[in-house]
Order: structure tokens, then sequence, then C-alpha cells
């Protein structure tokens, strides 16, 4: 197995666990949406993208995961030893690495199920408004969601830190995660998802920019990382 | 390895659990870290292998602080209780694989063998263990973690009497096979004393003794025999403790006596034998060391 001071990077048992988790869950996803595209299409004229609906989950899937590893993982980390500085820098690594292949999971996703709408000879539904830019294309697509998982993936961990170090700030960081989260997402750009509404009734926000929604994200990623690792760098560890 | 504790000082809100504690402990040998409930020593060990930071103070590795120092905690086994593992819902397979990833000096053949003289099945979910057999894992952990300082609080807990016989057994072998720091901190006093080279007695976050078990043990003396010749033998010396049945009486005497005092104790047809080290160190934690401490320290 890989000791965790070898130089030459491989995955970590955390890792590998992850990312193994994450294709089975995709798999099953993807063989539920295609039942239930072919479910809809019996008893509708206008069938419509069930994969949109696992982008719908998979931050929140994200989030958690995110937030267990700081919660569990990086404490068990400095109890064998190693520095809250290297489980952070793990907690980064997994996350780049599940925000990858989870966008890039979804970018294929999309284009799998429009080949399924073609081999069905279904009529094509009309692309999902859940995107800022909309051209289909499966990079596109891929960024958006890498984008918008890595903004989960990081404010799961701010939650999973303020957590563990004090319950009441982690309670308190997770109603404010979830609106930052709603500000930022480029899924919400046309209001669709559970806070897209914020966008909808808060009408300055409604900037209709791309730019803005990706500079926006990448504000929030990387001021949700350097809050959770603010929490994390002199955590004392809890009494088992 | 040396070890040095330089006026550690740690305060949760209005209670001093470190109270300007400073100690050195050096070269391979077995410590145990003794002292009452809540006396501090948790709180020791944890800012020793860097899981907490002082309020002040500091703790060096052979000169380098511990806190966030990857190069030194790698060196650094704590094993609290049961031991920190992977969460208590995987297996116990999983504990040594993650044990296996973090520990530079891991030795799986060895957590293997423990585990399987402590009867714990590496297909066992963690849950599912009762508190000894928890235990036992924190005891395989710690030990073929093979950590330059390997430090096991209160490790035994749940261990019936046979499990622990076996855990001091192959502590000594493991500690034979590759010497290294050990500190054991315990509860079971009289029962650890056994196997320790060197002694930390702590209360209210104070050292109250630091030394070889040996002179702990010479520091006092239990004088046997007829009660009025016991009376007459002890008076104006600090007895600590009295145990009497029928006439004889035994007379519990804290700090070494001469070899005049003995001479007169065999002249009375008194017997002088040692003292337990359980009696030692309860007089010494429940005085809160007062005189005694400074003659225990010396």
């Amino acid at each position: 197995m890989k000791q965790a001071n070898n130089p030459r990077y491989s995955l970590s048992p955390l890792q590998s666990d992850q990312l193994w988790l994450l294709s089975i869950l995709a798999g099953v996803c993807f063989v539920i949406a295609m039942v239930v595209v072919f479910v809809m299409d019996l008893f509708s004229e206008t069938p419509s993208f069930s994969w949109s609906v696992v982008g719908w989950i998979a931050p929140w899937y994200l989030a958690v995961i995110s937030g267990w590893i700081m919660y569990v993982m990086v404490p068990m980390y400095v109890a064998h030893g190693r520095t809250r500085a290297f489980g952070f820098k793990e907690w980064l690594q997994t996350g780049a690495i599940l925000t990858f292949v989870g966008g890039v999971l979804m970018g294929v996703g999309f284009l799998l199920e429009r080949g399924f709408f073609s081999l069905l000879e279904l009529p094509r539904p009309t692309e999902e408004p859940m995107f800022a830019d909309a051209s289909g294309s499966v990079v596109s697509t891929s960024a958006q969601f890498c984008l918008m998982f890595a903004v989960w993936f990081a404010l799961g961990g701010l939650v999973g830190a303020s957590l563990y170090r004090s319950p009441d700030m982690g309670w308190l960081s997770i109603p404010v995660s979830l609106a930052v989260a709603s500000l930022t997402g480029v899924w919400s750009h046309a209001g669709i998802g559970l806070f897209g509404f914020v966008r909808r009734i808060v009408p300055a926000l409604d900037f209709n920019s791309i730019w803005i929604d990706v500079s926006l994200s990448v504000l929030v990623l990387v001021g949700a990382s350097y809050m959770a690792w603010y929490m994390v760098r002199g955590v004392s560890l809890r009494n088992p | 390895m040396r070890i040095e504790v330089v006026n550690l000082h740690q305060r949760f809100q209005e209670v001093v659990a470190l109270d300007d504690l400073s100690l050195t402990i050096e070269g391979h040998k077995i410590n145990g870290l003794l002292g009452r409930n809540g006396s501090g020593k948790s709180t020791l060990l944890n800012i020793m292998a860097g899981f907490r930071k002082p309020t002040s103070g500091e703790v060096l590795i052979d000169g380098n602080p511990v806190f966030e120092n990857g190069r030194v905690t790698e060196r650094i086994a704590l094993i609290r209780e049961a031991g920190d593992t992977v969460e208590s819902s995987e297996k116990v397979e999983e504990a040594l694989r993650y044990a296996a990833y973090l520990r530079p000096h891991w030795n799986d053949d060895r957590a293997r063998q423990l585990l399987e003289k402590f009867e714990v099945s590496s297909a066992a979910k963690i849950d599912s263990l009762s508190r000894g057999r928890r235990s036992a894992l924190g005891i395989a952990l710690g030990l073929a973690a093979r950590a330059d300082l390997t430090i096991l609080d209160e490790t035994y807990l749940g261990l019936d009497a046979p499990s622990r016989y076996l855990f001091y057994e192959e502590l000594l072998q493991d500690y034979l096979d590759h010497p290294r720091t050990f500190i054991i901190s315990s509860h079971l006093v009289e029962e650890v004393a056994r196997i320790l080279e060197q002694m930390v007695i702590i209360d209210r976050g104070r050292i109250l003794f630091h030394g070889d078990t040996e002179r702990f043990v010479s520091q006092g003396v239990a004088i046997t025999g007829n009660a009025a010749d016991v009376d007459r033998l002890v008076v104006g010396m600090p007895v600590i403790g009295e145990r009497q049945l029928g006439r004889t009486r035994s007379a519990m005497i804290y700090g070494s006596v001469d070899e005049e005092f003995r001479q007169r104790a065999v002249s009375a047809g008194l017997e002088v034998g040692s003292l337990g080290v359980q009696d030692l160190f309860v007089y010494l934690t429940q005085s809160g060391g007062g005189g005694a401490q400074d003659e225990a320290s010396k």
C-alpha cells in the first residue's frame, strides 16, 4: 500500500474508496434515470431529462462527504500521527478528484441520455434551463457541474470543520453555507433548484452573466476552503 | 529520544488542568504516568502527541516542537482508551488499512498477530466488539505502529485480568525486540508498576514524583508486629496508614528508614517490609504531596 510519505502520488485509501463509491452511485443513478425516462414516455407527450435530477442530488451528496471527511477523517489522521495540514491537503485533493470525476460523469450522463432518446426515437426534450451555458456540449456541462460541485464540497467541508470545532458554530454554519451556495449556483441560473428562488426574488442578483456566476463561485470556493482551514488548523482532538 | 515538557500550562475556562508543568524524559524506557481522575494525565499526553495546543508552554521532542510538526508527530503513537480508529461502523480490517497508510513504520504482521492473540477478528465490525476487544484493537494499533514514542492512555479499559497480563507480556516483548520510549497511563497502579522503569505521578496538574520506580518504592516501609511494640517504634514518624488484625498491627511510614531503625525493629521482634506502590500513591495523591512531595522528588 502507498505510504503517506511517498512522494509519487497515488490514491489514498480515502480517495480510492470515495471514487469507487461515487462511480457505483453514478451507475445506479443512471440506470434509474433511464428507466424513469422510459416510463415517463409512456405517460407524457413531453419527456424531460431525468439525469438532471441527479444534478440536484449530487451537490448534497458531495457536501455531506466533504463534511464527513473534515469531521471524521481529518481528526483520525491526526490521531494516527499526521498533521492537520496533511489531513486538510488530503481533503483538498479528494475534493478535486471527486468534483472533477463527478462533473465529467454528469456531462457524459447527459450525452448518454440524449443518445437514449435517439435510440428509442423519443421526441428530444428541450435543454434543461439549469445551465448558464445551454449549448449542451459535454465539456461545458461538465465544467459547470465541476464548479458547482467544488463550491458545495468546499461549503460542506466548512460545515464539517465548524461542527468539529464547536457544535454551536457548526449548526450556525449550515444555513449560512446554504444561503451562500444558493447565490453562486450556475445551476440555479434560471431559478431551478432548491435555492434558485433567492435569485428570482432578488432581481439584482439575476445578472444573467456566466462570468459573474463563475467569479462568484470561485470566490466562495476559495473563501470557504480558507475558512475550513482556519477552523481545522489549531483544533484539539476530542476525547474518544 | 528526549522529551522536554517546558512550563506547560493548560486552562479549560476556570479549570487549570496543567499548572506550569515541566518534565524531561530521556532514553528508551517504559515510563508510567500515574494520577487520579482529573489529575491532568490525559491532557498532558494529548499535548505531548500534538493532539492539543497548550494554553502556554511547549513540548519538545529531541529539541523540536511537536504541534503540527509532521516529522515529529509521525514518530509518536498515542492510543487513547480503545483507540481513535476509523468509524466504528467500519471493520477492523479498515482500521488496519488506514494505519498501514498513515504510520511510516507500521508492522502489519505484528498487528495481526496481536489481534489473533487477543481473539479479535479482522472481519468484525468495530461497533460489534466488546469494550475489552476494542481496547485490544487499540493495543494492536499502538504496538504495531512501532513509533519511537508509544503512549498508551488507559488502554487496558475493559480488558479482563488474563488479557491485561497478556498485554503486559506483549508490551515487554515489543520493548525488548524494538527498544523505544513507552509512556503508560493507568489507574491500576499496583499492577502496572511491575513493568515500569520510571514513574511520573501528577496531581492537579503538578508533578508529585518523577524518578525510578525502585526509588519510589523505597519511599515507604511497613512495620508489622505486636501493636504496642509497633506504636512505640513509630512515635514521631510520618505514619500514613495503619491496619490491625487482632493484636497484630501494621503501620505504614512515609520516607526511608536508616539501618539503626531497622535493627531496633528487628530487636523488638517486628518485621520491616516495603510498602505497596498503591499505598504510597494513595498517600501522595490524597495529601496532595505536601511535604512528602519535596521528599519524594529529591
